[in-house]
């Protein structure tokens, strides 16, 4: 019968060691002996045949082992080869060695001495397999972060690209409608020049016959024309009429000045790159947001440089200027103070513009984020978060770059650097 | 919990006869468990007396509650089988100190961050055979282990048993603290038992009590 069990122990696709307890090795089966790269010797110590197993902790095992009569484990996770075993597949095998899950059992008690069986059990495929699988899916899990975030850049720039369009097609629409406000505006201007200047003859005419009345010996003449004057109390006229005209003027240029500055912030003719006065820009910018700094900003500063004419697309930084300028007011409570400082240093082939309020500050929790798509500390409804992180996609579309400093209840302040000429290349990218 | 729901159709003071002298078959295992492992990794091993549950799974939220604490971390499981069939489930939180354990069973201590799953698994065979040795001795029936396994690196175990796919329905359910000293930890052991193998294993203390 034992030559059936040996048969049996040697046909079986599973390594066997048997050994004592001082780790002696008693007998290895077919499996260990074919696959091992030296035919181990029985009779000697299992370390000398096996120089690859770690002697310390191998022993501490086989002393657990036979304290309590059970069954110590290892998986080919954590111990790959606890045996220097050869893969079985030495031609389409991918590695050398085997990876091996082993049990160490304990055998009993035979001839004075415990017995410790090591069944090694060749696991490579499972390995291998799960190995590919760790690995697909760590790729797996990569792509779809990396989807995932395109997925998000995506979004946002199809929100920045939506909120772009929005404010272009809003401006094209102001400045369509200030072109149709203008014509009219104009001929009543015109007109009103005209009239001032009608009316002022009238009214010489009128004082000069005033004035021969005066000399007409008539007294029931003179008295009826000074009745008459009285009656229609024309020199309450003379001295409204100059003063009406003047102002209605005034009104009107103020219309035509509106006008001007919401066709001047859109350039209709700016689709394309161009050079363009950034103090001109600034100024129609400010007449654009005057109704929203009116009420908080007491004093606009402007601290204007020489700056030579800059290759840009004029509406679109007109719109980073116009996003800068209405943050700063919202920071403003009240006796606000903005500072416009342009700056070109000779030689240099950049311009800085710095606007800087004396408004409640961004935290330095937060200014890191300012410029994030979807970032706002407005409440629902108030801000898209869109604005900065636009402002930023211009700048960068100009070459350029925007920095931030501020201090909590202080201020902040915004320094964008622009290239007076940006290379060609890339001029066409803009959100 | 439901105490009787197994065990039905059994009148309670033969029950009550049973559970006690199950209580003192395990009292007796942890006794010569914690001595044989204090002696493995030369260290002050505690096993606490063990709590019987008898669980439902529709009725784990109960277990939960009941049980003296519900640790959080990596958990081990390691199955049984011979004439009781079950699987022992630990948990180890984080936090735990292996170095000097890991010394005792031949880690060094650069080893013991290296190897450290391995000594959990280690660490949870010992401790499982340990404690169901002295059980298989006293009813005189063979228990043999299958290698353990770390099924979650991280959770509690009451959410392993809710797993919705899982196949159990009743078990007992042996709630055994334990400690030692030089790992900085107390955790829990959990010897769960499927309700068919309660049977076989009262018909085994049915025959000590003759």
């Amino acid at each position: 019968m034992n030559t059936v069990y040996k048969q049996i122990l040697n046909q079986l696709n599973v390594g066997i060691l048997v050994l004592d307890e001082q780790c002696t090795l008693l007998y290895a089966n077919n499996f260990i002996r074919d696959n091992h790269k030296h035919e181990p010797r029985t009779g000697v110590s299992l370390f000398s045949q096996f120089p690859e197993i770690p002697e310390d902790w191998f022993r501490k095992r086989v002393e657990s082992v036979v304290m309590f009569h059970n069954t110590s484990f290892t998986s080919w996770q954590y111990r790959p080869h606890l045996l220097n075993l050869m893969e079985t597949r030495p031609i389409t095998g991918t590695h050398e060695l085997m990876y091996q899950s082993c049990s160490l059992a304990y055998l009993g008690h035979f001839d004075q001495r415990h017995l410790i069986g090591l069944i090694v059990q060749d696991t490579t495929q499972t390995a291998l397999s799960q190995m590919k699988l760790a690995s697909t899916l760590k790729k797996l899990n990569a792509e779809h972060r990396q989807l995932q975030k395109l997925n998000q850049q995506l979004e946002e720039a199809q929100s920045q690209l939506v909120q772009s369009e929005k404010m272009a097609a809003v401006g094209q629409l102001a400045a369509g409608v200030a072109h149709e406000i203008n014509n009219p505006v104009c001929f009543i201007k015109s007109n009103l020049e005209c009239l001032q200047d009608y009316t002022r003859k009238l009214i010489e005419l009128s004082q000069s016959v005033e004035g021969l009345i005066k000399h007409i010996d008539d007294e029931a003449l003179k008295t009826q024309f000074n009745q008459y004057k009285a009656s229609l109390d024309i020199g309450y006229i003379q001295d409204e009429l100059p003063e009406i005209l003047a102002e209605t003027l005034d009104g009107t240029q103020r219309i035509q000045d509106i006008t001007t500055s919401l066709r001047d912030f859109s350039r209709l003719d700016s689709a394309e790159w161009q050079q363009a006065d950034i103090h001109q820009g600034l100024e129609s910018t400010l007449k654009i947001v005057n109704h929203e700094l009116k009420y908080s900003v007491d004093e606009i500063v402007r601290d204007y440089g020489e700056l030579p004419s800059v290759l840009c697309l004029p509406a679109q930084l007109n719109q980073v200027f116009l996003n800068l300028l209405v943050n700063a007011s919202q920071a403003i409570d009240k006796h606000g103070r903005i500072v416009i400082q342009t700056r070109h240093e000779t030689g240099s082939e950049s311009i800085t513009i710095r606007i800087t309020d004396n408004g409640k500050g961004i935290p330095a929790e937060i200014q890191a984020k300012i410029f994030d798509p979807f970032f706002t500390t407005k409440d629902v409804g108030q801000g898209t978060g869109l604005g900065l992180s636009i402002s930023y996609g211009i700048i960068q579309a100009h070459q350029g770059n925007i920095q931030v400093t501020s201090a909590p209840g202080e201020g902040t302040s915004f320094l964008i650097k622009l290239p007076v000429t940006p290379k060609r290349t890339e001029h066409t990218v803009c959100v | 919990m439901t105490q009787n729901s197994l065990i039905a159709n059994e009148p309670n003071e033969l029950n009550e006869l049973r559970q006690d002298a199950l209580q003192e078959i395990f009292n007796i295992s942890m006794g010569q468990a914690a001595d044989s492992l204090a002696s493995l990794v030369n260290d002050r091993v505690h096993l606490s007396v063990p709590q019987m549950h008898w669980v439902e799974k529709s009725r784990v939220q109960d277990l939960k509650a009941a049980m003296k604490r519900v640790p959080k971390g990596a958990i081990i499981c390691q199955p049984f089988f011979g004439y009781l069939k079950g699987e022992i489930l630990v948990c180890y939180e984080q936090g735990t100190q292996y170095e000097v354990i890991g010394q005792s069973l031949a880690y060094s201590r650069v080893d013991t961050q290296r190897w450290q799953h391995e000594l959990l698994l280690e660490i949870t065979n010992i401790l499982g055979g340990a404690c169901l040795r002295g059980v298989a001795e006293q009813l005189n029936i063979r228990i043999d282990f299958g290698a353990p396994a770390l099924i979650d690196r991280h959770n509690d175990v009451t959410a392993i048993l809710l797993n919705p796919s899982s196949v159990w329905v009743k078990a007992l359910m042996m709630e055994i603290g334990f400690s030692v000293q030089t790992m900085s930890m107390t955790s829990d052991i959990l010897i769960c038992m499927p309700e068919h193998y309660i049977d076989k294993l009262f018909s085994c203390i049915d025959l000590l009590l003759e």
